[in-house]
């Protein structure tokens, strides 16, 4: 079996201090221990740390537990749909992006005062957070994949109420894995979602809009990064992760996207 | 106990650790609601839950993941590990809320890395290998960074102590 008097390790250490090791060794280490009083200090100063962090922490354990984690409450609501879940989720993340793109303002981003300009800050922010909930999803980024282009151009078509293509960036080195329509604040939206050789990946956001045109406008939450824009009463964001370079396949997308241009 | 009611019994815990990763009531609040919304879906869908505190903590530190820049930056720029300290309840003695307030600031001063596996281990009481499963790390790579995060802990909370048994003596 083990050899009690092997040398002690700093895993048996740590086991030590948390009261993890099987009584034979625990004496072993005991032992070790009376002998090395400064490592004896690093242990007691180890469990002094873990009694204190407990305490400090203990008072999650005490309060009551709020009614927005009532688990009836959260099943009631999962049942009650989907859509109000993605809501919930989307709504949440949108909320991080309204207060990060607060930041940005406040740091000398520029979100201009006019209705279009806010309009198009919005756009952004939803394709933003369309990206970062679905788009970079492992699992589960899309609905229907390339194999069914006609069927996913047809729903989208169906719920924005309006003919919609699906711009080809293979030139660009970017595949389409395929998309899905999503329920916004203000109507419904959809995703394009691509990839590329890497698994790098990007979304392009479909939303119809009251303004006719806005220009471009970068638009930048957490990690996601990208443009948004409004052509003919249709926004368009096109988002990706990090800093890949967009601008190019935002100009590829909104060409295709109108081709009278 | 049903699995419902495990999940309802981990709630306190979870509500522990996510303010132990943000340091923010509210935005740990947040973390736990979508935990859980995580978990009702995939109740059905996870392969067999053998043990659902686990289960629980690996879905919320994947969101942690998944989410913790933006949080963080929030919290840089709202409030930093004055305003964590506020929330922590402490008693009339004011050694004892100089101490926690240290505490605080040493955990503050970790690394993530290092604060999910000392929190994990030591306030959660997770096994190694459950903290192992739940961070998606070797065994090993815990207890490294369970060991680091203990003396990192240990050099800040001796640092400030110092002076205060000076002034004891």
């Amino acid at each position: 079996m083990t050899d009690l008097n092997r040398p002690v390790q700093e895993d048996e250490l740590h086991a030590y201090a948390d009261d993890r090791l099987d009584p034979a060794r625990r004496a072993e280490v005991e032992r070790h221990l009376r002998s090395n009083p400064a490592l004896q200090r690093r242990i007691d100063g180890w469990r002094q740390q873990a009694e204190a962090l407990r305490g400090a922490l203990a008072f999650r354990l005490q309060e009551p537990v709020p009614a927005s984690l009532n688990l009836g409450r959260l099943l009631e609501q999962r049942i009650t749909g989907r859509q109000w879940r993605l809501f919930a989720t989307r709504w949440r993340v949108a909320a991080a992006m309204v207060l990060m793109l607060g930041v940005g303002a406040a740091a000398g981003w520029t979100v201009r005062g006019t209705q279009r300009m806010g309009e198009v800050t919005r756009l952004g922010m939803e394709a933003a957070a369309a990206h970062t909930v679905f788009g970079a999803d492992p699992a589960h980024p899309i609905e229907l994949g390339p194999d069914h282009e006609a069927e996913l151009v047809a729903w989208i078509g169906r719920e924005l109420h309006r003919p919609v293509q699906v711009p080809d960036l293979r030139a660009q080195g970017y595949r389409l894995m395929g998309g899905r329509v999503l329920s916004t604040i203000i109507g419904p939206a959809a995703m394009l979602v691509y990839d590329d050789a890497q698994g790098g990946r990007i979304t392009v956001f479909l939303q119809p809009m009251r303004s006719d045109v806005a220009p471009m406008q970068p638009v930048r939450s957490g990690a996601a990064n990208g443009y948004a824009w409004i052509d003919a009463h249709m926004g368009y964001g096109v988002i990706s992760d990090g800093d890949a370079p967009v601008h190019g396949l935002a100009d590829r997308v909104r060409q295709a996207m109108i081709p009278e241009h | 106990m049903t699995l419902m009611g495990e999940i309802e019994a981990s709630i306190p815990a979870l509500r522990r650790y996510a303010w132990g990763l943000l340091r923010n009531g509210h935005d740990a609040d947040d973390l736990v609601q979508d935990c859980l919304v995580r978990a009702l879906d995939r109740l059905t869908t996870d392969a067999a839950i053998s043990a659902v505190r686990p289960w629980l903590f690996t879905i919320m530190h994947n969101l942690f993941v998944s989410r913790w820049r933006t949080l963080r930056r929030r919290r840089d720029i709202v409030g930093g590990d004055a305003e964590a300290a506020a929330e922590v309840p402490v008693g009339p003695d004011q050694e004892g809320a100089l101490v926690m307030r240290d505490l605080l600031a040493g955990l503050e001063l970790l690394s993530d890395d290092q604060r999910q596996a000392l929190l994990l281990v030591t306030v959660e009481g997770l096994e190694y290998r459950e903290v192992a499963a739940i961070l998606g790390i070797p065994v090993g790579t815990v207890m490294s960074r369970l060991s680091r995060a203990r003396d990192n802990l240990q050099v800040h909370m001796d640092g400030r102590r110092r002076p205060s048994l000076r002034r004891v003596k």
